[in-house]
């Protein structure tokens, strides 16, 4: 079996405090994999170790290894900007370039990157991000209308846009629908499957009923520790510890 | 103590209404056994109790399917309310049965038919129809295991109760004959039921099927 990523014996510490503990998982490619948690657990922190995101806070430690295509991303030569290549990531709140337009907004990535030869190359990959997203025949014709014109639900969706023009190998999604309705929300779960087929897609997410319906293997982490990972229909029908069964039954805290 | 989740005034309600049909069951079939070693019509009544052992499965399947729409159950809550619907149909089956054993009283001649072994299996049967019930509403995994091997018992002694009539064949009368082999084989379908019962309640505890 090969993995789309592997996290082996992963530690972060904000200070002095102690946030991930010695977590290990290996995530198969092509699926989506949850990491639920009550807020605090350490779940945003856990992904934001997967792509060296932390590197950029001053107070956070990594200790341990993730490894992508058996290649440590905390390895001595690894440069960090081909690391974040390989991800794509999405936010909790939509945070799309608020003044550029919906196009320039999807097309600046591969352009900063020189991802594309001509402007007729990018207007295809423009395109078909879009589609992948889901969002083209929305916005087809608004191409050039500034990204702040579009609903919430549709902002996050052009931020996967964003994400998809870079070709990334494994996408992560930080509580993807915290800020939208449940219309919007289940748009981005049907999304979800769909994207699956050509990516990795990892998701934290503090809401269990969201990684039953839509993930494939499900991790529990409770303060900073992994409490159980497996396949979501046995997670939810059969957790095999207390603290998860509390947890997926809404029994915690 | 910690608050009660929305659900559990839902499964509080379910497991009440498992109660009641398993005091129900246990009285029809209470009574349909007497009906036939005291040889007294109570097919009217049994009926009765049988039709009512219905109704109860039908409420509790539709409470069930609501809080499944309500509250998108999972991990114990949902493994409750599944073992809740089957459990409920098997109560609601022992009733029927129990229909059945009554309505062959008015089969029964007046004298000349030995019931010993109706009554003995019969008093395996009658148990393990209650412990079945206490099994579920205390989710007693032991009592669960322990009603598996009764059942066992109970198949064992129908098998020889039933080759032992077939060897009184000619010697007995024909409709004594008849009637103990149906009672039998009703009793021995009873006991399947409260060992449906039995799996329902081990599966409802640790997630595995039995």
């Amino acid at each position: 079996m090969s993995w789309a990523i592997e996290v082996q014996n992963l530690n972060v510490w904000y200070g002095d405090k102690h946030i991930i503990k010695n977590v290990s998982f290996r995530v198969p490619k092509n699926v989506i994999f949850a990491i639920m948690g009550p807020s605090g657990c350490g779940k945003s922190t856990l992904l934001r170790a997967m792509n060296r995101l932390l590197d950029l806070n001053p107070h956070a430690r990594v200790e341990g290894q993730v490894k992508i295509n058996g290649i440590n991303i905390y390895g001595d030569n690894v440069d960090v900007t081909w690391v974040r290549r390989q991800f794509g990531m999405v936010f909790q709140i939509p945070n799309p370039f608020p003044h550029l337009s919906i196009y320039e907004n999807v097309a600046l990535g591969p352009k900063l990157n020189g991802l594309v030869k001509d402007k007729s190359q990018l207007d295809e990959l423009v395109k078909q991000a879009l589609q992948k997203a889901y969002l083209w025949d929305e916005v087809k014709n608004d191409l050039r209308k500034p990204a702040s014109m579009l609903s919430g639900g549709q902002q996050q969706r052009l931020c996967i846009a964003r994400a998809l023009a870079l070709k990334p190998r494994i996408i992560l999604m930080d509580e993807p629908t915290a800020n939208l309705d449940p219309v919007a929300s289940s748009k981005i779960e049907e999304l979800l499957l769909e994207l699956k087929e050509d990516y990795t897609i990892i998701i934290v997410t503090h809401n269990p009923q969201q990684a039953a319906r839509v993930s494939d293997y499900v991790a529990f982490l409770y303060m900073g520790e992994l409490i159980e990972i497996g396949e979501t229909s046995t997670v939810f029908t059969r957790p095999s510890n207390i603290l998860t069964e509390k947890y997926v039954l809404g029994r915690m805290g | 103590m910690s608050l009660k989740r929305p659900i559990d005034y839902g499964l509080e309600k379910l497991n009440g209404m498992i109660n009641d049909m398993i005091d129900l069951a246990g009285k029809t079939l209470e009574i349909s056994i007497e009906s036939i070693l005291t040889r007294t019509d109570n097919v009217e009544e049994v009926r009765k109790l049988s039709d009512q052992l219905m109704f109860m499965m039908d409420e509790t399947s539709e409470l069930a399917v609501q809080l499944i729409a309500r509250f998108q159950p999972v991990a114990s809550d949902l493994r409750e309310i599944k073992s809740a619907i089957q459990v409920s149909y098997d109560f609601s089956r022992i009733g029927r049965y129990a229909a059945n054993i009554a309505e062959i009283a008015r089969m029964i001649p007046e004298e000349g038919c030995d019931f010993t072994s109706v009554r003995e299996l019969s008093r395996i049967v009658l148990e393990m129809v209650r412990e079945a019930g206490k099994a579920y509403l205390n989710k007693d995994l032991k009592k669960a295991d322990e009603l598996r091997s009764m059942d066992d018992q109970v198949d064992k002694l129908y098998a020889e109760s039933m080759k032992h009539l077939i060897q009184m064949g000619g010697k007995i009368n024909t409709a004594c004959l008849l009637s103990i082999a149906l009672i039998l084989r009703y009793l021995e379908r009873i006991a399947d039921h409260a060992c449906y019962i039995a799996d329902a309640t081990s599966y409802m505890i640790t997630g595995r099927k039995y």
